[in-house]
C-alpha cells in the first residue's frame, strides 16, 4: 500500500523531470554531434599543428577530468573569466564539450577506418577536400560509428543526472527533493528514476547491439 | 581569471589526503569490482538460462541507469532498511557495483574472443570446466582484458568524483571545502582537475606499459 501510495503521489513530479531530460538531453546531443564532427574532421592526426595540438588538448583534458568536474569549472570558475552562465546553460554547454570529446574520437577512428584508396581515388578524381570528405569519406564512415555513437548517446543521457547537481530540476534531482524534502521512501523513488532512465538506454543499447551485427556483415562484404 | 598559488600552498594538505583518498577507494573499488565482474561474466556465458537471465538483469540495469541514482538508492536507501555503512564502505559498494557490471562486460567479451576450437581441443582432451578455464582460457583472457581494465580503472577515478555528494574527502569535495571556504572557486576546482589529470595521466602510461610488456610477451 504504502509503496502505490507514494509511486502516485511522486510519478507526476518525476515525469515532469523527466521532460526537462528530455530537453537538456536532446539540445546536448545535437550540439555534442555538432562538436563531434568538427573534432573528429580536424582531429589529432590532421597535418596542420595547430589543429593537432588544439585537438590533442581538448580531448587529453575532456577524457582525463571527471565530468562533474567539468561542470563546477564551467559554473563557478569561468564567470571569473567574464562568463557567467546559469544552470541550464552551463548544463546544456558542459554536456555539449564533455561528450563532443568522446564523439570527435569515435568520427576519427570511423574516419580513420576507411581505407586510404577511397580517399586517393577521391583526389585523383580532382576532388576538394571539403567534396572528398562530404561525398566519400563521411557518409561510410558515420554508417561504421553508429554502434559506438549509440552508446556514447547512452552516456550523454546517464551524465543528464550529473547536471542536476547544479541545481537543474531533471530526472534526478526532482527524485532528490521527494526523498528529502518531502520525505518520501528512497527506494521507491530512486527505484522510478532508475526505471526511467532505464526505459530511455536500454531500447537504445538494444539498438546499437542489433545495428553492430548488421553493419559489421555490411563492412566485412566491401 | 587568478590562481592564487599562495591559496593552493595553504591547503594542500587537503588535496593531498584528497588525493590518496580518492586513489584508496577507486583501487578497493576495483578489486571488489573484478571479482563481481568476474564472477558475472561467467554466469552470463552459462548455459543455465535462470544464471544467465539474472546476470544478464544485473548488468544490463547497471549500464542503463546512471551512477548517481544508483548512489542515491545505496546512500539513502539503505539506511531506511536499516543498514547503516560509513561513507568510504557506501561508495565502495556503489562504486563496486556499478563498476561490476562494465567489467562483467570487459571479460564476456574477451572470454568470447577465444576460438571455441581451443574449448573443443580442452574438452576432447578430456578437461572438466574447471581445469578448461584456469589452464586455457583465463590465460589468454587475461591478456586480452587487461588494457580495457586499465582504462575501467580509470573510469573509477573519475566516477569517485560523485561521492563528494556523500561527503567522503574525495579530490572533488577537497574542491567544494577549498572554494567554500576561501571564496577561491578557481584554486579549488582547477587544482583538483591538474590532479584527476595527472591520475589518468599516470594510469594511462600504466596502461600503455602493460600493453607493451604484453604484447612483447606474445
Amino acid at each position: 500500500m504504502n509503496f502505490i501510495e507514494v509511486s502516485k503521489n511522486s510519478i507526476p513530479f518525476l515525469i515532469k523531470g523527466l521532460r526537462l531530460t528530455a530537453y537538456i538531453g536532446s539540445i546536448s546531443l545535437l550540439l555534442a554531434l555538432l562538436i563531434g564532427l568538427i573534432g573528429g574532421i580536424f582531429n589529432k592526426n590532421s597535418k596542420v599543428f595547430i589543429i593537432r595540438t588544439i585537438s590533442k588538448i581538448y580531448v587529453t583534458v575532456v577524457r582525463g577530468t571527471p565530468f562533474l568536474i567539468q561542470l563546477y569549472i564551467v559554473f563557478f570558475v569561468l564567470p571569473s573569466f567574464g562568463i557567467t552562465l546559469n544552470p541550464l546553460q552551463a548544463g546544456i554547454l558542459t554536456l555539449a564539450f564533455h561528450n563532443g570529446a568522446y564523439i570527435a574520437e569515435i568520427i576519427r577512428s570511423g574516419i580513420e577506418a576507411i581505407p586510404k584508396e577511397q580517399s586517393d581515388a577521391a583526389i585523383s578524381l580532382g576532388m576538394t577536400p571539403f567534396l572528398k570528405m562530404k561525398l566519400i569519406i563521411l557518409p561510410q564512415a558515420l554508417r561504421v560509428v553508429i554502434p559506438p555513437l549509440a552508446g556514447q548517446i547512452m552516456i550523454l543521457i546517464k551524465d543528464t543526472s550529473i547536471t542536476s547537481l547544479i541545481g537543474i530540476f531533471e530526472l534526478t534531482k526532482v527524485g532528490r527533493e521527494l526523498t528529502v524534502a518531502s520525505r518520501f521512501n528512497p527506494i521507491v523513488v530512486y527505484t522510478w528514476v532508475s526505471f526511467f532512465y532505464f526505459v530511455i538506454c536500454y531500447p537504445l543499447y538494444v539498438l546499437s547491439v542489433k545495428l553492430e551485427k548488421k553493419l559489421r556483415l555490411h563492412f566485412s562484404s566491401l | 581569471m587568478t590562481y592564487n598559488l599562495l591559496i593552493v600552498k595553504q591547503y594542500l594538505p587537503i588535496f593531498k589526503e584528497a588525493f590518496f583518498n580518492t586513489l584508496q577507494i577507486s583501487v578497493v573499488s576495483l578489486v571488489f569490482a573484478l571479482i563481481i565482474g568476474v564472477m558475472v561474466a561467467l554466469c552470463r556465458i552459462s548455459k543455465n538460462k535462470f544464471i544467465h537471465g539474472i546476470a544478464s538483469i544485473y548488468v544490463n540495469a547497471i549500464r542503463s541507469t546512471p551512477l548517481l541514482a544508483q548512489l542515491y538508492i545505496v546512500y539513502f536507501g539503505l539506511p531506511y532498511l536499516g543498514i547503516r555503512f560509513s561513507t568510504f564502505s557506501t561508495g565502495v559498494i556503489a562504486l563496486s557495483l556499478n563498476g561490476g557490471a562494465y567489467v562483467a562486460e570487459i571479460v564476456r567479451a574477451g572470454i568470447q574472443a577465444i576460438p571455441k576450437e581451443q574449448t573443443e581441443a580442452a574438452l576432447s582432451l578430456g578437461m572438466n570446466y574447471y581445469t578448461l578455464m584456469r589452464k586455457i582460457i583465463f590465460p589468454q583472457v587475461l591478456v586480452i582484458v587487461i588494457p580495457p581494465l586499465v582504462g575501467q580503472l580509470a573510469d573509477l577515478v573519475k566516477a569517485t568524483c560523485l561521492l563528494s555528494i556523500i561527503a567522503y574527502t574525495e579530490l572533488t569535495r577537497a574542491a567544494e571545502l577549498v572554494a567554500a571556504t576561501s571564496f577561491a572557486p578557481n584554486e579549488g576546482y582547477i587544482t583538483s582537475a591538474i590532479l584527476y589529470l595527472f591520475l589518468c595521466y599516470i594510469i594511462m602510461g600504466f596502461s600503455n606499459y602493460l600493453e607493451k610488456k604484453l604484447s612483447r610477451e606474445k
